[in-house]
């Protein structure tokens, strides 16, 4: 087996939820992750982009069994993982979440929430707990008078370090953030960005970032999966995707992205509504806001396959696109 | 649950724990239903702990001889009986000491009980649900439809023998279910946040789960409603006394004397009058301190205690604010009449404060802020949150939500000053000249109305005209938007729509009077990227056809550089710069500007690059430093910036800076 640090093989996530009390057999089921495939390796950071509805956020939690799988399997190290021995994996691989706020347990003082994944894993004996819990702290960039204090006492910015050093404090190999810096303000998210790269360096970790901004994404990411409804539609290196994205969704997805610079550049208007999950359109998901449809997106669903050395697209289209999108795309190379 | 033991990683937990328990009882000791409810309280359990002291006799012996005895103060009574004696000739004072013994021990424990069994059970059903939430859920309700005085007195009445152990059961139990379902809904509540998954990821049992991460957030609420319950269950113990259903006698107990009192109410009115005085203040006092303990215990049901300070009062004469202590309240020089013509202003706000009383501090969200709006143009208002960026646009249309006010300076909106205007005028721009639309479009409709009779009610407030007519006017407004097919729409409700699709009914609502002016609040921040491109660029092409000046408020910076004319930047309460569009972005001159735009990670910036990230955190807008609020964070700070507030100058052709290094240079210029 190849040694990915994490890999995951048509990984199903499905919510099945009852219309009516009484209806029976009236079932709407939204396909949240719908067989997903992708692999990590030790030490790199991969993205995990797309719009709210896309399934990004069901994945992580999945993969990190928060959540069982409805099929698919995980392996983590070569291992394949289940439901019983999840314990294991709560060493490995960790996660940090979006809110600050709702995120620490709000009676519990900054000391106790980093020191309990201590306890529980009983990695460090009781006497030198506080000792761990400073150094957690410093290495996040706080100081270690915080531990006394409750969440509520604390900014964001601050709160999102805590989250990080409980994430970090059983020395996990594989760490999620899950839009982790989405909820700060612009002069904080900075910060927090760069801790994270620190920290990627000092304990050479490996990362899954989740978020809906593309800048953030393209910042922290080695390589990047865009995600539309449940399914993955294009993973490439972050210079290439940025660069020559191959599939007309992740086009669209970069030409929305508000500029900073002077620019009469051709935005792609997607028009129509994003469907709804629990009854998507046939063939290729995308095909009704899809500026290159033909016959066989509505009748066939692209599968994601490697068109280009290490260059996954789920396009049945995905070299020989609308040449006037591949000219505005190679027009302002700059841009993207 | 009170010793909330912590894992001991702190050193001195009880030192450390001290300032919050002790800041908990300041707060309660400020209200004073609670303080005269717990002085009483403590006295009627002072009275009963101490019975067999105070009391002048044994509540038990009978003295046939003197029974029915008056007590002092009427004729016949005297001071060996002080409230008197009962038929059997027993005192009635020592009775009563006794029964309130009785009373409250019973109440207590049965409060205990069903409170930790409530705890307990809405606890597990809530946190596992399925099938166990069922059962416990679905037996309560059917227990709740039992009548439970009821079933209370069909299990007594066949128990021979009654004492208080019997009665706390047969009441304690059975009032779990009150418990329950406020914790049970209290867990649901919870268990969805964040952090109980984060407890689920570090690899906590479900046990853990539940008792160290739940458990504390929700057992303030078992407090509160046990206080309350508390009174509910005395009165529940002399009911059941009173029916001959409580204690075996002759044990004391207030319902019980209150029975016999009855039989006797024309001869000897004390004996039924004086246990119900008891009852009544035993009940006001546990209720008086249960509803003082709930705000400060249970800050879910607190109340907003904010002052509400009076509004200033329209004045007339001079306009410049005697308040305006910093040194930041200069104004910007006029324009040079050699730039570049503007169009005409449209919106004129000077030297704009606003502030927001809270209960021991003052925050001033706003400080000093002027700025011009013009004519068709769009200015954007960049900001992070606490910027007063938002309390700026909302004090524009008067809408600041109390207790903040308006503490200086003018809105002068087409040569009126919307600070001193009537409600009634204000309402009626509102409507038509000055239109607003708000960052979540979804909460922003009415849910149970449909989008066609929420758009027909608002168009008819301002438009006179046939339901049908209003109807059309909204179909045309949704065309506007983009909307292709308006008729549809109009018929669905608002959950049904998505979040784009809600926000550009929105923006149909707001423009349908065509008004002078449109402030967007975020308009795009709660939807994807590619809705909001496709969202914003349709309020452009709006505002464009009808000359519609817009103020585009938001914390993307991006976003203001693509879509506005002019920009406003500000930090902390004030303006940091201000200018045309290209001449900020290119040339931004504020460190603070400068950062915003190095700072945010952008999908153009080269991979590998490093960020560079502003050190710090906001000031705390309630503690202003005296100079520039920038300074803790800025690169090029220098020794004045933390003394005096910097003035805006002039840097541009209408391009305005709020910052030392350009004061000096200015000055240097001007030699």
């Amino acid at each position: 087996m190849t040694a990915h640090l994490l890999e995951v093989r048509d990984l199903k996530k499905h919510f099945v939820s009852r219309l009516r009390l009484f209806a029976g057999s009236a079932k709407n089921t939204v396909r949240a992750v719908d067989g997903v495939s992708f692999s990590v390796d030790q030490g790199e950071t991969l993205g995990l982009v797309g719009e709210s509805g896309s399934g990004k956020s069901t994945l992580v939690k999945t993969l990190l069994y928060l959540d069982v799988p409805t099929s698919g399997e995980v392996y983590f190290d070569g291992q394949r993982l289940t439901e019983k021995e999840t314990i294991r994996l709560r060493r490995r691989a960790q996660i940090v979440f979006q809110d600050p706020y709702t995120s620490l347990p709000p009676r519990m003082r900054v000391g106790d929430i980093i020191a309990d994944p201590l306890l529980i894993h009983r990695l460090v004996d009781r006497h030198s707990v506080r000792e761990r819990v400073n150094q957690l702290l410093e290495d996040v960039g706080l100081q270690p008078e915080i531990a006394d204090q409750y969440p509520h006492q604390l900014s964001g910015g601050m709160r999102q370090r805590v989250g990080i050093a409980k994430a970090l404090s059983v020395q996990p190999t594989l760490v999620v953030a899950d839009e982790a810096v989405s909820a700060l303000d612009a002069s904080v998210q900075s910060q927090i960005l760069n801790l994270f790269k620190d920290l990627q360096e000092r304990h050479d970790l490996t990362y899954i970032f989740v978020s809906h901004d593309l800048g953030v994404v393209k910042y922290m990411s080695h390589r990047i999966a865009v995600m539309y409804l449940g399914e993955i539609v294009e993973l490439a290196a972050t210079e290439e995707l940025y660069a020559h994205p191959l599939n007309p969704y992740t086009r669209a997805l970069l030409s929305a992205i508000p500029s900073i610079h002077r620019g009469g550049r051709e935005r792609i208007r997607l028009e129509g509504e994003p469907p709804d999950p629990a009854n998507p359109p046939p063939g290729c998901k995308f095909h009704p806001r899809c500026a290159i449809t033909q016959k066989v997106c509505v009748q066939e669903a692209p599968q994601l396959k490697e068109w280009l050395p290490g260059r996954y697209v789920a396009c049945h289209f995905a070299l020989d696109s609308d040449p006037a999108a591949r000219e505005s795309s190679s027009a302002a190379p700059g841009i993207y | 649950m009170t010793d909330r033991a912590k894992a001991g990683i702190s050193p001195e937990p009880e030192a450390a724990a001290l300032p919050a328990r002790a800041h908990t009882l300041r707060q309660l000791l400020k209200r004073r239903t609670f303080i005269i409810g717990a002085t009483g309280l403590i006295l009627i359990v002072l009275i009963a702990l101490f019975a067999p002291f105070l009391s002048p006799h044994d509540p038990l012996k009978q003295e046939l001889a003197n029974s029915l005895a008056p007590p002092f103060w009427a004729e016949g009574g005297s001071f060996d009986h002080p409230l008197g004696t009962d038929t059997l000739g027993r005192d009635v004072a020592s009775r009563l000491m006794y029964g309130a013994r009785n009373s409250l021990v019973i109440a207590f424990f049965a409060v205990l009980l069903a409170s930790v069994l409530g705890l307990a059970a809405g606890l597990s059903a809530g946190f596992s649900r399925g099938w166990w939430d069922s059962v416990l859920m679905r037996f309560g309700d059917i227990q709740l439809a039992f009548p439970f005085i009821l079933l209370a007195i069909t299990i007594l009445g066949i128990l021979p023998d009654r004492n208080a152990v019997t009665l706390i059961l047969v009441i304690g139990i059975p009032t779990w279910i009150l418990y329950a379902r406020v914790v049970r809904s209290r867990v649901l509540v919870e268990r969805d946040k964040d952090y109980v998954l984060g407890a689920k990821a570090i690899g906590a049992s479900r046990m853990r789960q539940m008792g160290r991460y739940i458990l504390p957030s929700v057992w303030t609420a078992v407090l509160v409603i046990a206080m309350l319950d508390f009174g509910y269950v005395i009165l529940l113990e002399s009911t059941l006394s009173f029916l001959g259903f409580g204690l075996t006698p002759p044990t004391p107990s207030w319902g019980s004397i209150l029975a016999e009192g009855k039989r006797n109410l024309l001869n000897a009115p004390w004996l039924a009058i004086l246990p119900g005085l008891a009852i009544m203040v035993t009940v006001l006092a546990i209720n008086l301190t249960a509803d003082g303990a709930a705000d400060v215990l249970d800050p879910k049901l607190k109340i907003s205690v904010f002052r509400r300070l009076p509004q200033r009062k329209p004045t007339n004469g001079s306009l410049t604010d005697p308040e305006s202590e910093d040194a930041g309240s200069t104004r910007p020089e006029p324009a040079d009449p050699k730039d570049e013509v503007e169009p005409p202003t449209l919106l004129k706000v000077c030297d704009l404060s606003v502030e927001f009383p809270l209960e021991d501090k003052v925050v001033k969200a706003v400080r000093h802020v002027s700025f011009d709006v013009h004519r068709g143009r769009t200015l954007g208002i960049v900001g992070e949150s606490g910027s007063g960026k938002s309390v700026s646009a909302s004090s524009i249309i008067q809408l600041i939500e109390p207790p903040g006010r308006v503490t200086s300076g003018e809105i002068l909106f087409e040569g009126r000053d919307l600070t001193r205007i009537s409600n009634d005028d204000m309402t009626q721009l509102r409507g038509t000249k000055i239109g607003m639309i708000y960052q979540n479009p979804t909460s922003s409709l009415n849910p149970v109305l449909s989008i066609g009779s929420q758009m027909v009610e608002t168009i008819r407030l301002h438009l006179k005209g046939s339901p049908a007519e209003a109807r059309d006017i909204a179909s045309r407004a949704l065309l506007k938007v983009g909307i292709g097919n308006p008729q549809a729409i109009l018929s669905q409700f608002p959950f049904q729509l998505s979040g784009g699709m809600n926000q550009r009914v929105m923006i149909a609502l707001a423009m349908h009077t065509q008004p002078d002016l449109l402030i967007a609040d975020e308009p795009s921040s709660a939807l994807d990227v590619t809705t909001q491109a496709v969202v914003l660029e349709r309020l452009r092409e709006i505002t464009r056809e009808h000359q519609t000046s817009l103020i585009l408020i938001t914390h993307d910076i991006a976003l203001v550089a693509e879509f506005a004319d002019e920009i406003l930047v500000m930090y902390a309460g004030q303006v940091c710069e201000v200018g045309p569009i290209r001449s900020v972005i290119d040339e931004a001159r504020h460190p603070y500007t400068r950062a915003l735009l190095q700072s945010v990670p952008r999908a153009e910036i080269e991979s590998g690059t490093r960020l560079q990230a502003i050190p710090g955190e906001l000031p705390d807008p309630a503690a202003l430093p005296p100079g520039c609020p920038f300074a803790d964070r800025c690169v090029s700070v220098m020794d004045i910036c933390r003394q005096v507030n910097p003035s805006q100058v002039r840097v541009g052709p209408h391009h305005d800076v709020a910052c030392h290094l350009w004061s000096s240079n200015k000055n240097e210029e001007k030699v």
